[in-house]
């Protein structure tokens, strides 16, 4: 298997690692998404409550799975943080002067996602670390984890407490974190199809339009929690 | 005129080596006869191949396939930048694909006549007879020609042939060729049997014992001389249009490596065969530093013309017909537009001298498509033409599709060259020249579509079988870096770039190379008298003697100095201009490219002189020409027999 | 060219006397500079001033000066053969300035192209990447007749639209990451789409990245600058191909086992 390795580890390889482990990435947040919409059920809660319980009860799946999508992680992030500095190594002296020769992009001259991978990556990993210290670790104040009779809360009861307008930390960084992630998704999304070989005039500008959506529907959609789900809760 | 004494006629040193008999057989039995070096032994020969064209790199890449050691050279940066790479219009091949009447004997036919009868018949035979080859080559290399829409090739007819046989791709041709030769090359680099020396100069050749065994090249990043040695020295280094300073040539396109086999014996052939090409863009200031070349396959469907009242200040699309004159139309009513490209260039000087002319420097005629626009629609034109009417908007910024393109004739390409014999030896044992930079296919006028399939059948299918004769039949003993002609041959370069630097002067070598320019074209391009070229032969001399006592040549010769290359090239254009003029004065007729104001027919065509001229001019250099001290080289005549094809005069009137 | 119309311009530009030596921006002031001169030609007349003050001429490749070589280079205020598209500096013309305009101009920067002076770079790695693979292993002489093999017109013209790359290196140039993704894939996608290309596919991607790698060259990150950037208006596309061509290679081929 020493072949893998070695196709593997060239630049066109390295980026289809990249491409791959992205587009797996993306089912997962299409998943976690959905759970977290639960939120919205005018139910108390009870649906996500409900939600919660099941996911946790299967065990040994989570346990697979969450392996499995660290594995994910850890392999774009690292392939990623490889790349961008052999990238960035490759021009040691810069230019005085740059400019796109891109249309339409000389006014949006360096607001584009694709120049900005780097960061918007950074930002949605430390998003990802809020986030599990949040709910996964629980390594917050104690009282978000305690309902009023002061007993381990539902989920619904945690979230609402994390969630809420006093603890600036969770809504500011989960907004920053889900628009970030747009960014991220914008250009990631379509650039893993061109990296895995997909370019076709008839199909393209179609992923090209999916992407965007996804990343929009996907950003929003967690933006959603702390700026619009915490304010009315 | 002391060359009256010295022509020789018939020289003994000129041994063409061509077969006789039965032409369509020659080249076989030829082959036959050649003697074959033992594949065991190939990979004991070195040979180096100077330029990387379509000559060189074919020549390079062939070579290494059969077993040779290597080495070549190019001036530029990488061998695919070489001028080839800038041809449009197409290659012709004898392939009858369009089943349209053509065939070898036709191809060889048109080039015999197109080249107005100055050309050897046994080698443009061999070319016609292995162009359907290169077709072969190349589309096995990945050429990506055009297709139709069943797969198959496409072909056009081109420069003025009545058949359709010229393969292209889009209008870059040159470089899918280039490209194709040079991929053969870099292949034959990583099977190691190639070394590349990018950036390096020739600036003399090494001879032992009379024969050619190696080059003194500065290394044009470092400023170190290097002499390299080997069996055999091929040159492949182009033409010398840029004597002429403006031509369609790059801007690295010299002399130089040819004029110092000349000056090492290799005799110079038919120096003043130059042909301007009618298609191209006309010269917009002082600040000119190139022209551009427009496809001639623009004539196709362009019509050519100047206004009828010489004082018409009209625009272009205001000028109703009956004020038009369709000159080429009106002169050669069988050919119209599509004459040959000396006859058209011709047809264009002369509306313009007669103050027809068009355009602010009224050096221009007009060609037009409106006609076919209105014919066949803006899409069918743009879809042939596109990429030559968007180079013409970049260049002139006017809309080729609403107002006719102002074109006017520039040097494009040389048909002189080094003289060679059928194998394509010079007259210095073991030194070869293919391509451009050598005399022999053309005549005294190359047909469009031509340069390309000689310079690959050169490289491809002539000299692999030619070179090895001379490799099996030649005593070679090795030579080392200290051997007293390699050091003498190192020494000799060395001392001239230190000359050019120490000179120290005021005036820069761009103007030199300018004023040169100058008095060639206008003494000795389109049309040559006896008093012009005269009088130009004395001016040459002057300014080489300025030169060398007044030039600016700055920087150092210990790193990149592009100043210094320049004024190398510079110092043997002076040289070889003179020679240029001098073998156009000689040469008493007027025949394709060289056109004499005394030897016109009534309706100012050209008038041959097969009686006195029939013959291939090679100079041979006998320590320099110059008008001042009324040195003069040394001429020979390889007389040009025409069995095959009869000697008729050229007419494409009806 | 008359008086009125000529242009005063200031060159800033990046003069550096050797490979190893340091370099810096210098400032050139032109005056009356002719809307029809090309852009090198108004560095040819920089020149001639410079010579003139016996300061050493500027140094910067070029030779056919008609777009097709690929010799010439230069970013031009920030732009990879100045800011026409589908345009080498050579065919770029000075009535695409502004009186009063200052230019800079500096030599392409990628650690693969080092400078050989001012504004020249070495641009070798080219050539060494077509080295590894860029061709079809047909020797002279064996080539079948050239109509034996059909192939379909748009097949053709893709592959034309491919090898139209002149290997000037804009796309290393303005790509962020000095990337020549584009360059590669250009010839990949040449041979790839002709069945003369076919037998070496695999053999051909891999070494020819592999290679491209060595060189220093950094990946790509589909910014697709490169394509903007291009004189021959090589497409993106032709990278999506490469990485199809590598994939194949990897995944189906016993190519590097």
């Amino acid at each position: 298997m020493r072949w893998l390795l070695n196709a593997l580890s060239t630049s066109v390889g390295r980026k289809v690692v990249l491409a791959i482990t992205g587009l797996l990435l993306c089912g997962f947040l299409v998943a976690h998404l959905a759970g977290n919409l639960l939120l919205y059920v005018g139910d108390e809660g009870k649906s996500y409550n409900d939600y919660a319980h099941a996911l946790h009860e299967q065990a040994a799946l989570l346990a697979v799975a969450e392996v499995g999508l660290f594995g994910l992680l850890i392999a774009h992030i690292v392939i990623a943080l490889q790349v961008s500095a052999e990238n960035r190594a490759a021009r040691k002296v810069g230019y005085a002067v740059t400019r796109s020769k891109q249309e339409g992009r000389y006014a949006a001259e360096g607001y584009r996602p694709d120049t900005w991978m780097l960061v918007t990556g950074i930002l949605v990993l430390g998003f990802l670390v809020l986030h599990l210290m949040d709910f996964k670790m629980e390594l917050r104040d104690k009282s978000f984890y305690l309902d009023s009779a002061g007993l381990d809360a539902k989920p619904f009861e945690k979230a609402k407490n994390l969630l809420s307008t006093s603890n600036l930390i969770t809504i500011v960084g989960y907004a920053i974190g889900s628009f970030a992630l747009l960014g991220h998704l914008a250009h990631g999304f379509q650039s893993a199809f061109q990296t895995l070989g997909i370019n076709h005039p008839k199909y393209t500008p179609l992923i090209k339009l999916v992407g965007l959506l996804f990343a929009i529907a996907i950003g929003i959609g967690f933006a959603s929690f702390p700026l619009v789900w915490s304010m009315s809760h | 005129m002391s060359s009256a004494t010295a022509i020789n006629s018939g020289s003994s040193r000129l041994q063409s080596n061509a077969p006789t008999g039965d032409i369509t057989t020659r080249w076989d039995r030829h082959k036959f006869d050649l003697k074959l070096v033992n594949p065991a032994n190939k990979r004991k020969f070195n040979i180096i191949v100077v330029g990387t064209g379509l000559a060189g790199a074919s020549a390079a890449a062939s070579l290494a396939e059969l077993g040779y050691n290597v080495k070549a050279f190019c001036f530029q940066d990488s061998p695919r930048r070489a001028h080839s790479i800038a041809a449009q219009g197409g290659i012709n091949a004898a392939k009858n694909y369009c089943n349209d009447g053509d065939s070898v004997w036709r191809l060889f036919y048109d080039t015999v006549k197109g080249g107005d009868f100055r050309a050897r018949e046994s080698n443009v035979y061999r070319l016609a007879s292995v162009s359907t080859n290169i077709i072969d080559q190349c589309v096995a290399q990945g050429v990506p020609f055009q297709r139709d829409y069943g797969g198959l090739l496409a072909n056009r007819s081109f420069g003025g042939a009545q058949v359709s046989r010229t393969f292209y791709a889009r209008g870059q041709t040159g470089q899918q060729l280039l490209l194709g030769a040079y991929s053969a090359l870099m292949r034959q680099v990583d099977l190691g049997k190639v070394k590349l020396f990018a950036r390096r100069e020739m600036l003399d050749l090494i001879k032992v014992d009379d024969v050619a065994r190696g080059i003194v090249v500065r290394n044009l990043v470092t400023g170190e001389f290097e002499s390299h040695t080997g069996d055999a020295v091929l040159l492949a280094t182009g033409g010398y249009g840029n004597v002429f300073y403006l031509s369609t040539n790059a801007k690295g396109c010299n002399v130089t490596a040819s004029w110092r086999c000349h000056k090492r014996g290799a005799f110079f052939a038919n120096p003043c065969f130059t042909q301007i090409h009618p298609t191209c863009i006309p010269v917009s200031g002082d600040h000119q530093s190139k022209l551009t070349l427009m496809s001639e396959s623009l004539r196709n469907d362009g019509r050519v013309w100047v206004p009828k009242n010489p004082n018409d200040s009209r625009s272009a699309n205001e000028i109703p017909d009956d004020d038009r004159d369709y000159f080429l139309e009106r002169r050669y009513a069988a050919f119209g537009n599509l004459v040959p490209r000396d006859v058209a260039s011709r047809a264009a000087k002369k509306a313009c001298d007669e103050g027809f002319g068009v355009g602010e420097t009224k050096l221009a005629v007009y060609l037009d498509f409106r006609d076919t626009i209105k014919r066949d629609g803006a899409a069918v034109v743009k879809g042939k033409y596109g990429n030559l009417f968007q180079m013409y908007a970049k260049i002139t910024g006017e809309d080729p599709y609403s107002t006719p393109m102002r074109i006017y004739p520039a040097v494009h390409y040389t048909m002189g060259g080094l003289w060679v014999d059928y194998n394509l030896q010079t007259t210095i044992p073991g030194l070869y020249c293919l391509g451009e930079a050598n005399f022999s296919d053309h005549g005294a006028n190359r047909l469009g579509a031509s340069a390309l399939m000689q310079g690959l059948a050169d490289g491809y299918f002539v000299i692999p079988y030619t070179i090895g004769h001379h490799l099996a039949t030649s005593k070679l003993p090795k030579i080392s870096d200290d051997h007293p002609d390699v050091r003498g041959a190192v020494e000799a370069a060395k001392a001239r770039v230190t000359k050019l630097l120490g000179i120290q002067g005021s005036r820069s070598v761009e103007s030199f190379h300018r004023a040169l320019g100058k008095i060639m074209w206008e003494k000795c391009g389109m049309a040559r008298n006896e008093a012009g070229l005269k009088y130009a032969e004395q001016e040459i001399a002057a300014l080489r003697h300025e030169f060398w006592n007044n030039v600016r040549v700055m920087g150092t010769g210990e790193a990149f100095n592009q100043n210094l290359e320049h004024a190398g090239r510079v110092a043997d254009f002076l040289e070889f201009g003179e020679l240029l003029v001098h073998d156009a004065l000689t040469r008493e007729e007027s025949c394709g490219g060289h056109f004499r104001e005394e030897h016109q027919t009534e309706e100012s065509e050209a008038k041959r002189n097969d009686a006195d001229f029939c013959h291939a001019a090679a100079w041979e250099y006998t320590g320099g020409h110059d008008s001042f001290t009324g040195e003069k080289e040394q001429l020979h005549k390889e007389p040009l027999e025409f069995e095959n094809v009869h000697l008729t005069t050229r007419s494409y009137r009806e | 060219m008359s008086s009125s119309r000529g242009l005063n311009l200031t060159l800033k530009i990046w003069r550096q006397p050797g490979p190893n030596a340091r370099g810096e921006f210098r400032t050139y002031e032109m005056k009356n500079i002719s809307p029809d001169m090309s852009f090198l030609e108004m560095l040819d007349v920089l020149n001639e001033q410079l010579i003139q003050t016996s300061e050493e001429p500027v140094a910067f490749d070029h030779d056919c000066r008609e777009g097709i070589c690929g010799m010439c280079s230069l970013m031009i205020n920030g732009q990879a053969h100045g800011p026409d598209r589908a345009t080498t500096t050579c065919q770029l013309h000075m009535r695409r300035f502004s009186d009063g305009d200052t230019i800079v101009i500096e030599p392409w920067r990628a650690n693969a192209f080092p400078v050989i002076r001012d504004l020249a770079t070495d641009r070798a790695a080219f050539d060494r990447i077509i080295t590894a693979g860029g061709y079809v292993s047909v020797n002279t002489g064996n080539a079948q007749d050239a109509n034996c093999l059909p192939v379909g017109r748009d097949r053709q013209e893709k592959s034309m639209a491919a090898a139209a790359c002149i290997g000037c290196g804009a796309c290393v140039a303005a790509c962020k990451n000095a990337s020549a993704m584009l360059f590669v894939s250009a010839k990949v996608s040449q041979l790839a789409l002709l069945p003369q290309g076919e037998p070496e596919r695999a053999r051909r991607v891999t070494r020819m990245v592999a290679q491209m790698d060595k060189e220093g060259f950094g990946g790509c990150t589909n910014t697709y600058e490169c394509e903007a950037a291009c004189p021959a208006e090589v497409s993106v596309s032709n990278i999506a191909r490469l990485n199809r061509e590598y994939l194949r290679a990897v995944v189906v081929s016993e190519e590097g086992v």
